[in-house]
């Protein structure tokens, strides 16, 4: 199998804003493994790799256990030095392009998609 | 006998301390001061991938002594893991697409070994080295799983007439099948091992004792704790523990489960005659692995000279160069032989071993070739066969 590696990256910039009280769930063509704090991840479907880095991978790791973006949020608070303003930016783009790739679902979405 | 490589030594201290299921302080001093000297690191990286223990390697590494590495060997760890990793992501998504297609099928499947049991011992299916996926079904739904699978692409390893296939079900435990592109390979069980291995953990009694468990999040049936403790006991000593990998998997689950019924383990292995198998494992966990043991468990397995003997063994043949095919499965052999301690399952060992229908890929179809009605011969050639190949080493003992 050809192995096509993406490191998803958090930008900077806020996309459009997540309702904080959503919950967003791997979706059940991903699988994924921690590599040494980092997470790699495995879209089925496509077969094509993506990378996260510690702090993606935390995130990774709260949202397989169907913890909310607030939840999260107040997480990565309490374990990292950064403004709630940042925090809430960086996560609400993390979760943004990993559904946008069709690597999340949504809670409410029982599709295997 | 092949001569210890004795220029190694701190090479290989590295990779035994690298090995064990609990740091104190004065381990990871040991760990940083190895890891200081000059070390022949591409026999590091050789040895541990022998060993499946690259990705357990690496993260000792990383826990204790990050940036110890030559920046070189260091880029090939990390490759060689992450390779690793990708493979093993894309087994375990077969995997779970196997278990989904049985599923749909109504056929019961448990998957061992290979991601379940990396990812149930180390958290993460990339800590693990493993290159095919092990699936226990019941005996009566296996014929229909190799169909179905055969019927998704899989070949299976041979075509075997009605003849030959009962009995294969009879004396065998697995069928292997694999994807043309070679890169999946799935063994469908019925059995922990074959007729000539009397192996001692039954899988109607693992089935009875089922758990639900958790692989990528999908619920999965998993072997209750002292099965699984169990199992990787007497795996270890068909293969004569011949992989650290394997002392490593059973220590840390163990350090992970502090719950485990030692009284209900003991027993089990002990109505199945294989205590030594269980006490032979566990002087090697806690000799390789620093696994602390129970007072009263470490007790008993010390008090048996030939677990002693044989862990001391194991320990001594570690970093041996492997030896050629024939010699390793006689040793094999001889070795799980002695991890049982009953005269009438050794027999019985030794007896299927010679006297049954040879498995289908089994030099004697080549040498002798009788007609199918004419099977039964096999019960007199085989043991001739056998005798002429390692007729010597029998009788010198």
């Amino acid at each position: 199998m050809a192995v096509a590696f993406y490191r998803v990256e958090i930008p900077m910039n806020t996309a459009e804003k997540l309702d904080r009280t959503a919950v967003w769930t791997p979706s059940k063509n991903v699988v994924a493994c921690d590599v040494e704090g980092e997470m790699v991840l495995l879209d089925l479907q496509s077969g094509t790799y993506f990378g996260l880095n510690p702090v993606g991978a935390e995130i990774w790791s709260q949202l397989s256990q169907k913890k909310s973006v607030s939840e999260i949020q107040q997480h990565l608070l309490g374990k990292y030095r950064v403004t709630p303003e940042r925090c809430e930016a960086e996560l609400q783009n993390l979760i943004g392009q990993l559904s946008e790739r069709g690597l999340l679902r949504s809670g409410n979405d029982d599709s295997t998609a | 006998m092949p001569v210890k490589d004795t220029s190694k030594i701190c090479e290989q201290e590295l990779l035994l301390c690298s090995a064990a299921a609990s740091f104190d302080e004065a381990a990871c001093a040991q760990f940083r001061r190895l890891a200081q000297r000059d070390l022949d690191w591409k026999y590091v990286l050789e040895t541990a991938e022998l060993h499946g223990l690259l990705p357990l390697f690496r993260s000792r590494i990383e826990q204790f002594f990050p940036g110890a590495l030559p920046t070189e060997i260091s880029g090939q760890l990390n490759r060689a893991c992450l390779a690793n990793a990708a493979r093993n992501l894309a087994l375990t998504g077969e995997l779970l697409r196997i278990l989904a297609l049985l599923e749909a099928e109504e056929i019961e499947a448990v998957p061992f070994k290979g991601p379940a049991l990396a990812e149930q011992v180390f958290g993460s299916v990339a800590m693990r080295q493993f290159c095919d996926l092990d699936i226990l079904v019941k005996p009566e739904s296996v014929v229909r799983a190799r169909d179905l699978l055969a019927s998704r692409g899989y070949v299976p390893e041979f075509t075997l007439s009605p003849a030959r296939e009962a009995a294969y079900l009879r004396s065998e435990h697995a069928f292997q099948l694999r994807k043309p592109d070679g890169h999946v390979v799935v063994e469908l069980h019925w059995a922990f091992g074959s007729k000539d291995q009397a192996f001692p953990l039954r899988a109607a009694d693992v089935w009875r004792r089922l758990r639900r468990g958790k692989l990528q999040g999908a619920s999965v049936g998993v072997f209750a704790p002292e099965d699984l403790v169990f199992y990787l006991c007497m795996h270890g000593a068909k293969h004569r523990w011949e992989r650290l990998e394997w002392v490593c998997s059973l220590a840390e689950f163990i350090r992970r489960t502090p719950d485990l019924d030692w009284h209900a383990l003991l027993e089990m292995a002990s109505d199945a005659g294989a205590l030594r198998g269980v006490y032979v494992a566990l002087l090697l966990a806690n000799d390789v692995c620093a696994l602390p043991l129970p007072a009263s468990l470490a007790k008993l397995a010390v008090a048996d000279s030939t677990a002693r003997e044989l862990a001391a063994k194991v320990r001594t043949c570690l970093f041996e160069p492997e030896p050629v095919h024939r010699t390793r499965e006689f040793q094999r052999h001889t070795f799980y032989l002695r991890t049982r301690e009953r005269l009438l399952d050794r027999a019985r060992i030794v007896w299927f071993s010679c006297a049954r229908i040879p498995h289908p890929l089994a030099q004697d179809w080549e040498l002798f070739r009788v007609p199918p009605r004419m099977m039964f011969l096999y019960y007199v050639l085989r043991p001739l066969r056998i005798f002429r190949d390692y007729g010597r080493r029998i009788l010198q003992g």
